[in-house]
């Protein structure tokens, strides 16, 4: 007689998958998890070895290499161990396009009063050298960053100064529509290697639909080319938001990609904040959402297989957690959250906010994020009333709908989501749209594993090995 | 699953006996039909638990009832066997936990409100 391990198990195309505390898998036989429980499974039967080798069964009451399982399980939250990392700077809320989705809630190009003042920023960066973490991000955001070039340049020689004394490891990010990569930008970038994160929403005609220009894509991809020249090809990265419009082009979009020579793309969906709250139908809008994601990874796949590397980042983010034992970067696919702990924002008037989304439902009025301000303690902003109130429903692993979810280990948890689009922070599943998003991607990622393992898994392991996670 | 039926164009009923699906495994199940529908439920007597299922914006079809009904008994039966599990495996799940995060005298209790409103 063999003794249960923690596991969760969900039904999927007349298999069951068993997923275990720390995200090892198996696919098995419909009425297997009856037979598992009930104690069914004889000791000659591969499947005992499998769920033995596996962490789901064990002959003792306590398994021998617990520790091993405690090292894994913290292995794959390991992303809390240093604590905050990616600290995003809002330079300024101007921006020179007009995106018809505009998540920021940007203003005027001449509306100085939305622009981050230097005293702001020095008390922001001293905030950020009190992160444990020995490896920093300094993300520039907007608005658009890039029409804030001085700043942009006191900022990163500041960080520079100070981390004379603090010796991190620092990265520095200049997330820009690409439209103003000025020579003084681009210089600031080569002295100081900062990475450029640009958006490109597919082929000219979309791109300057989505943005509201009629000649927005020219100006990006010229920018660019421009940043690519000089900076490196490797120093710029694209990723996409699907617009309602963008959901009727899954293939046009990934052939854009390809011929503006970029070897991945981040299928990104719309999220419900700023101009994007008046948007849409969210419901309809998701539905839509997912069967061009499956569209769109399709068409990756059969590009992989005719010998053309080509990355969905984030079903790569997802196959990481799934397929290997290591934790991943991204927030929105944390447990505990992302939010704080992973993530913080120091808006362009000085006030801290919990993540990116949680400033932008502040542009609406709402600041039941908002942390504090840059001159308060580090500890009453980090660890504070709001902080604390927002971790005592920040782990997928105890809430209701997400608990017994066999998925729990490979998605995250969104209060600030859950929020804005349900009124509360706790959420809730059945309706919840991130929910509907994530669970079906999973599934359809699993469901490429099942039926047709030996074609997509050599592929999603060369996107794993090729992705930082 | 005792029985299940309609009782109206957009109202299920259905009765469940509490010494075959627990409390717990009742709760889970509708959990997550309230997408859909508004739930009514109470005790008929000791052991026989009475839940009425009305469609939130429609009515029921045929196809929809006999759907509905082999849902919820999978629910039904799917919870119940996460709910083994669960029961079974809580202290291994405990003991896990505490040796993969506790660090000892390090741990630091930030004396969370009892009074939260969150």
């Amino acid at each position: 007689m063999y003794n249960l391990l923690p596991f969760r198990f969900e039904r999927l195309k007349d298999k069951e998958i068993l997923v275990n505390e720390v995200g090892d898998f198996l696919i098995v036989p419909t009425t297997t998890v009856k037979r598992i429980v009930d104690k069914e499974i004889k000791k000659d039967e591969e499947l005992y070895k499998d769920l033995t080798t596996w962490y789901f069964i064990c002959e003792k009451s306590i398994p021998e290499l617990i520790d091993l399982l405690a090292a894994r399980l913290r292995t794959k939250k390991a992303f809390l161990n240093n604590f905050t990392a990616l600290h995003i700077f809002v330079l300024t809320l101007r921006c020179n396009q007009n995106c018809i989705y505009c998540q920021a809630t940007s203003r005027e190009c001449r509306e100085s009063a939305y622009d981050m003042t230097q005293e702001v920023m020095v008390t922001a960066i001293d905030l950020m050298f009190k992160s444990p973490s020995p490896s920093l991000t300094m993300e520039f955001q907007g608005g658009e960053p890039s029409l804030m070039p001085r700043l942009l340049l006191f900022a990163i020689e500041t960080a520079e100064q100070k981390n004379e004394e603090h010796l991190k490891q620092i990265t520095y990010v200049l997330c820009t529509n690409s439209i103003n990569l000025t020579d003084e930008i681009l210089n600031i970038c080569i002295q100081y290697r900062v990475l450029i994160s640009t958006s490109l929403d597919g082929f000219e005609a979309l791109h300057n639909h989505n943005r509201g220009k009629s000649d927005s894509y020219s100006h990006v991809v010229n920018g660019i080319n421009k940043a690519r020249t000089v900076l490196g090809f490797d120093r710029i990265s694209a990723l996409m938001t699907a617009s309602e419009e963008s959901l009727k082009y899954p293939k046009e979009i990934i052939n854009s990609y390809l011929e503006n020579g970029f070897h991945s793309i981040f299928l990104r969906a719309l999220n419900p904040y700023g101009l994007a709250t008046k948007y849409s139908d969210w419901s309809e809008y998701y539905d839509q959402f997912i069967d061009f994601y499956r569209e769109a990874l399709d068409h990756i796949i059969d590009l992989n297989k005719s010998g053309i590397f080509f990355v969905e980042e984030f079903s790569a983010l997802i196959l990481r957690k799934i397929l290997t034992p290591f934790s991943i970067g991204f927030v929105d696919l944390q447990s505990p959250s992302g939010i704080i702990n992973s993530v913080i924002v120091y808006n362009y008037d000085g006030y801290v906010y919990a993540s990116d989304e949680s400033r932008m439902l502040a542009e609406h009025g709402d600041y039941t994020f908002r942390l504090g301000h840059v001159s308060d303690h580090y500890d009453s902003l980090f660890y504070g009333e709001k902080a604390q109130k927002i971790g005592l429903i920040w782990a997928n692993e105890t809430i209701a709908g997400c608990s017994d979810c066999a998925f729990v280990t490979y998605c995250g948890a969104d209060p600030v989501r859950n929020y804005s689009t349900q009124g509360d922070m706790y959420g809730f599943r059945p309706t919840s749209s991130f929910c509907k998003k994530h669970k079906q991607i999973i599934q359809h990622l699993f469901s490429l594993i099942i039926e047709r393992k030996d074609e997509v898994l050599p592929i999603f392991k060369r996107w794993i090995n090729s992705s930082a996670g | 699953m005792v029985s299940f039926d309609r009782i109206a164009e957009n109202k299920i009923q259905l009765t469940v006996d509490i010494t075959v699906f627990n409390d717990t495994v009742i709760t889970k199940t509708l959990y997550w039909m309230q997408s859909d529908y508004s739930v009514f439920w109470s005790s008929l007597n000791r052991n026989i638990q009475n839940i009425i299922l009305e469609r939130k914006n429609d009515s029921i079809s045929d196809e929809e009832f006999f759907k509905l009904k082999n849902q919820i008994n999978q629910n039904l039966i799917d919870f119940k066997t996460r709910d083994i599990v669960n029961q079974e495996t809580k202290n291994i799940r405990d003991i896990l936990y505490i040796k993969a995060f506790a660090n000892g005298e390090e741990f630091e209790d930030y004396n969370l409100m009892e009074s939260s409103n969150v």
